[in-house]
């Protein structure tokens, strides 16, 4: 009995001294996933003389993403290899994380690799909101036969997206 | 005023009947009558543009109408669920900034100039204004701005966040 006189008391006096409103706040903040090369053409001479060609600062990609976990996907057009109708000469491609070890949980892409199928980079953490950049290099291996002379082209896409 | 009376004695009378056979209470609050706070809108949504560079400011984001009856003094109290930041899951949150302007003129008895008029103030703690007059009938009114700052040159996580704003009116 007394503990709920005690309980109606308190009642009361909340009752009588308090009371009011709520709001729910909501709030989207904007998404910014961003992938960007320094330049959309890449033009490669191949003297066909048999001498490897290499070079680790052949693009540069930017990223910018506003999300802690996402991935970037490269993937070529002919499978790895630049088209000159029936003629090919593989290639391989490289992208440097190494100066942004903490942000990147796997990258396939960290040595010389043929895109023979779409490759991934997973990134784990938020870039700055200038981006990260990171060198990508490209390579063809040396060879003993003459390539058929002429024009040879391949598309690489680069895509971001997260999970 | 009469009601209230009955409802407490009402409640008084119920309790003291069933006292002895349940443990189970029922403690009815209610408002003091004819006081309150109301808002034009409980549900407030905000884009926040998340460049590193861009303010969210919206000095109007809501209008506060407060009614206090026949108190004469009187405070009304700003608390947040999660102490002034707007929260997405366990592990991102969102600082944010909450400001009162006031819209009726005159004397309404406002005690000072408490924080949460003089600027934006996040709620990591209660924020008040006191007053020591009473409120015409139809109340008196305030604009509530909300706040948002960027993190120069950082990305906040992107995502839907959210936040419980409470505006408490307390009888001195």
């Amino acid at each position: 009995m007394k503990k709920s006189f005690l309980l109606v008391l308190i009642g009361i006096l909340a009752a009588s001294t308090a009371w009011g409103a709520q709001i729910t706040i909501n709030a989207t903040v904007a998404s910014k996933l961003i992938v960007d090369v320094n330049a959309t053409a890449w033009a490669v001479t191949l003297d066909n003389e048999g001498g490897a060609i290499l070079d680790d600062t052949q693009g540069v990609l930017t990223v910018k993403a506003s999300k802690s976990s996402y991935t970037v996907t490269f993937q070529s057009a002919h499978s790895g290899v630049l088209l000159n109708e029936t003629e090919s000469i593989p290639y391989l491609i490289k992208v440097d994380t190494s100066g942004w070890n903490e942000g990147v949980q796997t990258n396939n892409l960290s040595s010389y690799t043929q895109l023979t199928t779409a490759k991934t980079i997973v990134f784990k953490k938020r870039t700055p909101t200038v981006g990260k950049a990171f060198d990508i290099g490209f390579n063809i291996a040396a060879y003993t036969e003459y390539y058929v002379d002429g024009a040879y082209s391949d598309t690489i896409t680069i895509s971001i997206s997260f999970p | 005023m009469k009601k209230w009376v009955l409802l407490v004695f009402a409640l008084s009378m119920i309790l003291k009947l069933n006292a002895q056979a349940s443990m189970g209470i029922t403690v009815v609050v209610a408002p003091p009558p004819g006081a309150s706070i109301t808002m034009d809108s409980y549900i407030w949504d905000i884009l926040f543009a998340n460049d590193g560079v861009t303010t969210y400011q919206n000095d109007n984001q809501g209008t506060m109408t407060i009614r206090s009856s026949d108190r004469k003094n009187f405070r009304v109290d700003f608390s947040s669920q999660n102490l002034g930041s707007l929260k997405q899951g366990t592990d991102y949150y969102v600082p944010y900034y909450i400001k009162a302007t006031r819209i009726t003129g005159g004397n309404i008895g406002l005690v000072g100039t408490p924080a949460i008029v003089a600027g934006y103030v996040q709620l990591t703690s209660v924020q008040s204004m006191e007053f020591n007059k009473k409120t015409r009938k139809e109340g008196i009114q305030f604009y509530i701005g909300i706040k948002i700052d960027p993190i120069s040159g950082e990305f906040y996580e992107s995502g839907n966040y959210t936040d419980t704003l409470t505006i408490t009116f307390v009888g001195l």
